[in-house]
């Protein structure tokens, strides 16, 4: 069986038909008849001939031909069946023995005889008689003409009739090769690849087998009937090889069989493995299945196979095999496989020889088998089943693995021995300790202190804090929380990264001590110089009356500004607008203003501007951070420092550099200092006042007005703050 | 009439605890650290009682506290401390010091003025209130 490939099909001429051939061959056969008729008037025929023949010689020829045609040895060759017949030795060995046109015509009509009554179809038949009438008479024409006058046979006659063998072979393959690319455009070249040996061995055989009958006869006629014995020899051997290579064969397909249904898998790929492989066992050379679900696959995709009943294996007849089956069975595939029908068959076998010679190798699935092809299917059935389990568990680890993955919180599984069995992405990035695949016991030395900390917590509802200094030097705040799970003795804990919550919380502590003395200190005075005034007012002079009325003025409107900040702080926490009033400003008028709130800087406070600086803000909210920052620089620098501003101008961005000579601020503190409550100093012992709140309060109003407000600072040198706003122009 | 050092960085309260001492004839000196009032408090002549601020920049009133009662000299002086915390956690902190009285502001004159009279007679410690 030769597979037509598309796309390397070569262009076959229009006029190349299979009627055309069947008709050349048909014409060129009668033609080649009428030559071999005529040949004896111009060639002298060897001595060896029998001419004329008598009629028994006749008639045994006919007879050997018609047998020749039915007993066949099936040869595997290329992938498929080979039929191997013996018609070469019948009319090698007629050229032999018979004048060429007695020796042709008898095999063609022992060729016909077999044909008719095996009904075979009528232009396989023609074509068959015509391509052999073609080859038979280039062979004989061949052999007359190189064997000469030669009265002896001899090694010239072999010689010629090895010569006329080649010529036959040529021939026939010539005419084979017509057929087949008319009939299914098979390439030429690849067919004489397959078949040019075999065919040319088979001519050559048929030769020696034709020389020693020949030999026999002419030393005992009796004994020539034991020339067969080589081919019947022969026959017998090829028969018990060829068996052979079936049984091999069968087996090999039986353990791809075993193979495909005990791989789990989904039916797409079980089924039709399985199928395929059942095919191979029984020399079937179709396979089609349809499932339930309406999957449906096979080497015949139009063609779907009848219902057949639960456990059952049934021979499909008539209409239920598709045109070019000639016999198949059914197998019901049962619902765990997705229910369904799954059909395996052949296309050649049904023919009148292969039903009724005893030789002939004929297509079926014996009875017995039916039991194991049931069981079979339950084996495919139970592969598909696992196939999906697979499938089900495959899907929810990967959702598993999703989650371990994706959380945001570390997960650590440790079983009775202390194996770490996870050590999820999460736990990894927050203590940056990666702890490879196929974890060791925590037990062992080299196992990082954080884990085994992690891992020997108590189990406590709320979760243990767990401080550490990571590698790279971020102390980190933890809380580990330890499920234990009673059935396998495994602990599942739960790592939370608590750093931001904890640090929150301090700097909210802070804030509430530094604010609780911000507040409780300007009171102090107020509430104390009220009391006096009130018990000891006689005993105060008039001038210390005023001083002291002025002191609780003076820490009532300090009090005041400190509740405005507080106020603004609470509402960039609640998101809040804070309200700002847009307005074309003079910046440099602004923080003149804001430096007159500092009297005792005024000496050391240089502010380089000659011309106004037209600005996009509000005027108030200006001036609070012009106040906020320059309070800040005053705080932070010596007595005698100098503060400088400064002032940049772009067409659309106007800037003021408010510039201190202090210690300076940390690199790792100059984005932190931004952050609402945010002190350097412990509230304990800080020099300076303050909420914590003023540079986060400036940022905010300098961010709700269009710019920001940012920080360079060299520790040791000294800070530099920018206010940005949006420009006026003039 | 007493001696009374007053250490608190504010200027506006040292100023009407002064004012207040004054007026009642009290004798009073001022530190505005804890520095200084260390320093003071190293001379031989000893004030009869102390009002210490804790929030102080630097060495905090508790610092101050703790090396006034290691030192022989002054571990039995009186000393009233102020604050304005009044965490727990700041309250256990200052009678852990050793503090005579423990008054949070802002408080009330008369009150300092009834503490200060009662430590200067040897009266009974305050007892923390919690």
């Amino acid at each position: 069986m030769t597979q037509v490939r598309e796309g390397l099909r070569p262009l076959r001429p229009p006029w190349l038909s299979v009627g055309f051939v069947v008709s050349f061959a048909t014409l060129a056969g009668v033609l080649s008849l009428s030559v071999l008729a005529w040949l004896p008037a111009v060639v002298d025929l060897p001595a060896h001939v029998i001419d004329p023949p008598p009629v028994w010689l006749l008639a045994l020829f006919v007879a050997l031909a018609a047998v020749s045609d039915v007993v066949y040895v099936p040869v595997r060759h290329a992938d498929a069946w080979e039929e191997l017949t013996f018609v070469e030795v019948v009319i090698i060995w007629g050229v032999l023995i018979l004048p060429p046109f007695a020796a042709l015509s008898t095999a063609l009509l022992g060729f016909a005889l077999v044909a008719l009554l095996l009904r075979r179809p009528a232009v396989k038949f023609l074509f068959n008689l015509g391509s052999y009438a073609i080859s038979g008479a280039g062979l004989m024409i061949t052999y007359l003409i190189l064997v000469g006058d030669s009265e002896q046979f001899g090694l010239r006659s072999v010689l010629a009739l090895l010569v006329g063998a080649v010529v036959f072979t040529t021939l026939n393959l010539f005419m084979l090769t017509l057929i087949l690319l008319a009939a299914e455009g098979v390439p030429p070249r690849e067919l004489l690849e397959e078949q040019w040996a075999l065919s040319l061995g088979m001519a050559v055989g048929s030769v020696g087998v034709a020389t020693v009958a020949l030999s026999i006869e002419q030393s005992n006629p009796a004994l020539t009937p034991f020339a067969a014995l080589p081919v019947i020899a022969l026959w017998y051997a090829y028969r018990a090889s060829s068996a052979h290579a079936e049984g091999r064969e069968r087996s090999r397909w039986l353990v791809e069989l075993g193979q495909a249904v005990a791989t789990p898998g989904q039916p797409q790929v079980v089924i039709p493995r399985a199928a395929e492989a059942l095919r191979r066992v029984y020399a079937a050379d179709e396979y089609a299945v349809v499932l339930a679900s309406g999957h449906h696959f096979g080497t015949d995709p139009a063609w779907v196979p009848p219902p057949v009943p639960p456990r059952q294996v049934r021979t499909l007849v008539g209409d239920e095999l598709p045109d070019h089956w000639d016999a198949g069975v059914g197998i019901r595939l049962d619902d765990q496989s997705g229910g369904g029908v799954l059909a395996i068959g052949t296309h050649h076998q049904q023919e009148w020889a292969t039903r009724h010679l005893p030789w002939a190798r004929s297509w079926s699935v014996p009875e017995t088998d039916e039991p194991a092809l049931v069981a079979l299917t339950a084996a495919v059935g139970s592969s598909v089943r696992a196939g999906q389990t697979l499938a089900e568990l495959t899907a929810e680890t990967a959702k598993l693995q999703a989650v371990v993955d994706h959380a945001t919180d570390g997960i650590c599984v440790v079983d009775q021995q202390d194996e770490v069995l996870l050590w999820s992405p999460a736990a990894q990035r927050i203590t940056g300790v990666d702890l490879p695949d196929g974890l060791d016991s925590v037990r062992t030395a080299d196992t990082p202190d954080i884990v085994r900390r992690i891992v020997s917590v108590p189990a406590e509802p709320e979760g243990v804090e767990v401080s550490f200094e990571r590698s790279d030097g971020q102390q980190l705040d933890l809380q580990v929380t330890r499920v234990d799970v009673a059935a396998s003795g495994t602990r599942v804990m739960t790592i939370r990264d608590m750093t931001r919550e904890r640090r929150a919380e301090r700097l909210k502590s802070d804030f509430i001590a530094t604010i609780s003395h911000e507040l409780r200190t300007p009171i102090t005075p107020i509430r104390g110089y009220a009391d006096l005034l009130r018990r000891r007012w006689d005993r105060m002079s008039e001038e210390k009356r005023a001083g002291v009325l002025e002191t609780i003025q003076e820490r009532a409107d300090h009090l005041t500004r400190l509740v405005d900040d507080l106020l603004v702080a609470a509402r960039t926490t609640s998101d809040a607008e804070l309200g700002v009033d847009m307005q074309r400003m003079d910046l440099v008028d602004a923080v003149r203003e804001a430096a007159t709130g500092f009297p005792e800087v005024d000496g050391r406070l240089s502010i380089a501007a000659s011309e106004p600086l037209w600005v996009h803000a509000d005027r108030t909210r200006v001036i609070q951070i012009i106040n906020n920052l320059v309070g800040n620089a005053v705080k932070y620098t010596g007595p005698d420092a100098a503060i400088e501003v400064r002032f940049s101008a772009g067409p659309e961005r106007v800037e003021v550099f408010i510039r201190d000579h202090g210690a300076g601020i940390a690199a790792d503190e100059q984005e932190r200092v931004f952050e609402r409550f945010y002190r350097i100093e412990d509230p304990m012992t800080m020099r300076t006042g303050g909420s914590g709140l003023g540079l986060h309060i400036s940022r905010q109003l300098a961010r709700a007005m269009g710019g920001d407000v940012r920080l360079n600072s060299i520790p040791g040198e000294g800070s530099t703050f920018v206010l940005q706003l949006i420009a006026e122009g003039t | 009439m007493a001696t009374i050092l007053i250490v608190d960085d504010e200027p506006s309260v040292r100023d009407v605890i002064r004012d207040t001492l004054e007026l009642e004839d009290h004798v009073v000196f001022e530190a505005v650290d804890g520095p200084s009032a260390l320093e003071t408090l190293s001379q031989p002549q000893l004030p009869d009682c102390v009002v210490l601020d804790i929030m102080m920049p630097g060495i905090s009133g508790l610092d101050v506290l703790t090396e006034l009662r290691a030192r022989p000299a002054t571990s039995a002086l009186p000393v009233i401390l102020l604050t304005a915390a009044s965490d727990d956690a700041t309250t256990w902190a200052g009678w852990s010091a050793g503090a005579n009285v423990f008054l949070p502001k802002p408080f009330d004159p008369g009150a300092l003025l009834d503490w200060i009279d009662r430590v200067l007679e040897g009266g009974g410690e305050m007892e923390p209130t919690l």
